[in-house]
């Protein structure tokens, strides 16, 4: 009996990914707001009704890639990432920030205020989480000054990394974003160093 | 390119026109002209720039559509002098105010203004802007991006930022930043005050400039 609920649960999430997958191929390839939830089922090969019980509507397939975000940055900070200096540590991230922002298909030639950003923008809390736990390690080895609490630098630095999305999208998405991204944040940071620089006056 | 040059040319002939003595006839067409922008305006801001049609522009003016295209070539345009305005601003900012006085404090005020500028245009007239079909106008290159990079020039020359990075880079970098702030308040439907926003953002910005020399 429980054999046969486990290969249930298997079957269900097999499902459940297979939607998702194709929902996010159709995505990137049309934009959020043009694909159809007909083209998602007609591409996944199921009904309308096994759709709609996984997924009660078409923001719900955002939701999930952003719960899967969530999870791979918690992987990311629980594993894959480089040992050393917590600015390197920081890059590491960003850098994935990046790679998971060019592999997205976000929809760079249309509107940049459409629901999935805003949608990012209020929900997309767990991956922030990941950077401020890694800009708190940051602060607490001295190699952050300690004048913003690490939540409130984490969203000053998502503000400036959706302005270099912006900017990335304003360039039809021609340079690669990862080393645009990396090159931006590094400098940035240096605005978050130490705070006690030994005065050349005193 | 022709059409940019006479909506900027519009701008700049006012401040003559003031002085020659407008002739009632030229008053009538200003005011024709500043009619039709007003109405467009709004109507981009209630509809969005894509649907709103030239038609429904005139009828809001309360003039022909030949009297549209007398005055504007294309709805681009319009906007275009939305822009051209807003440049104006920041050129009097720049030229009255921010090169008579020191200090890299001017970057801030000069994007505090970029924040205000956002705020007063209104946050459904900002999410327009930041789609697509308009994101030509928020290309490098413009007077507003060109002022700010004199600015700069001037704060690396006193030495209160560094001078490394060429000020085309400096500049381009700070509005990179000033996006962010603009989009996520857009994203947040325009709630919260943009111009503190974005002068406590850009005031860290300016730090990452400030090489051991500046210290």
């Amino acid at each position: 009996m429980r054999k046969i609920c486990h290969k249930r649960i298997e079957n269900a999430e097999r499902t459940k990914t297979q939607i998702y997958e194709a929902a996010m191929k159709l995505i990137w390839a049309k934009g959020f707001e043009s694909a159809t939830i007909q083209e998602i089922i007609a591409a996944s090969g199921v009904s309308l009704g096994t759709f709609y019980h996984y997924f009660p509507s078409k923001s719900s397939i955002l939701e999930e890639s952003f719960k899967r975000a969530d999870l791979m940055f918690e992987d990311l900070l629980a594993s894959g990432l480089p040992e050393g200096s917590s600015r390197a540590r920081i890059l590491a991230y960003i850098d994935r920030y990046a790679v998971m922002v060019r592999d997205s298909g976000l929809d760079y030639d249309t509107e940049l205020y459409n629901s999935r950003n805003k949608f990012f923008v209020q929900k997309g809390r767990g991956m922030q989480q990941s950077l401020a736990t890694l800009l708190s390690e940051a602060q607490e080895r001295g190699e952050l000054s300690r004048d913003m609490a690490p939540e409130e630098l984490c969203d000053y630095l998502f503000v400036a990394m959706r302005g270099v999305v912006f900017q990335w999208c304003l360039l039809d998405g021609k340079p690669d974003i990862v080393a645009m991204l990396h090159r931006y944040m590094d400098r940035l940071l240096l605005a978050f160093g130490p705070a006690s620089r030994p005065s050349s006056r005193a | 390119m022709a059409s940019k040059k006479a909506a900027i040319c519009g701008i700049l002939m006012a401040d003559t026109m003031e002085k020659a003595q407008p002739t009632k006839r030229r008053q009538q067409a200003e005011r024709s002209r500043n009619e039709i922008y007003e109405a467009s305006m709004r109507l981009f801001t209630e509809r969005g720039f894509e649907a709103t049609t030239i038609r429904d522009i005139a009828e809001a003016a309360g003039v022909s559509v030949g009297n549209f295209y007398h005055y504007y070539s294309t709805k681009s345009d319009v906007l275009e002098e939305h822009f051209a305005r807003a440049d104006a601003g920041f050129r009097e900012l720049i030229d009255l105010n921010l090169l008579e006085r020191k200090g890299s404090d001017r970057i801030v005020e000069y994007m505090e203004h970029y924040g205000r500028l956002i705020q007063s245009a209104g946050f459904d007239l900002a999410k327009q802007l930041y789609s697509y079909r308009t994101k030509i106008f928020l290309k490098g290159g413009r007077p507003m991006q060109t002022m700010l990079v004199k600015l700069v020039l001037d704060c690396q020359r006193e030495g209160s930022i560094e001078a490394e990075t060429p000020a085309e880079e400096v500049c381009r970098f700070i509005f990179v930043s000033a996006r962010g702030v603009a989009l996520d308040w857009c994203l947040r439907d325009g709630a919260g005050d943009i111009e503190a926003e974005m002068g406590e953002h850009v005031a860290r910005v300016v730090r990452a400039f400030k090489g051991a020399s500046t210290s």
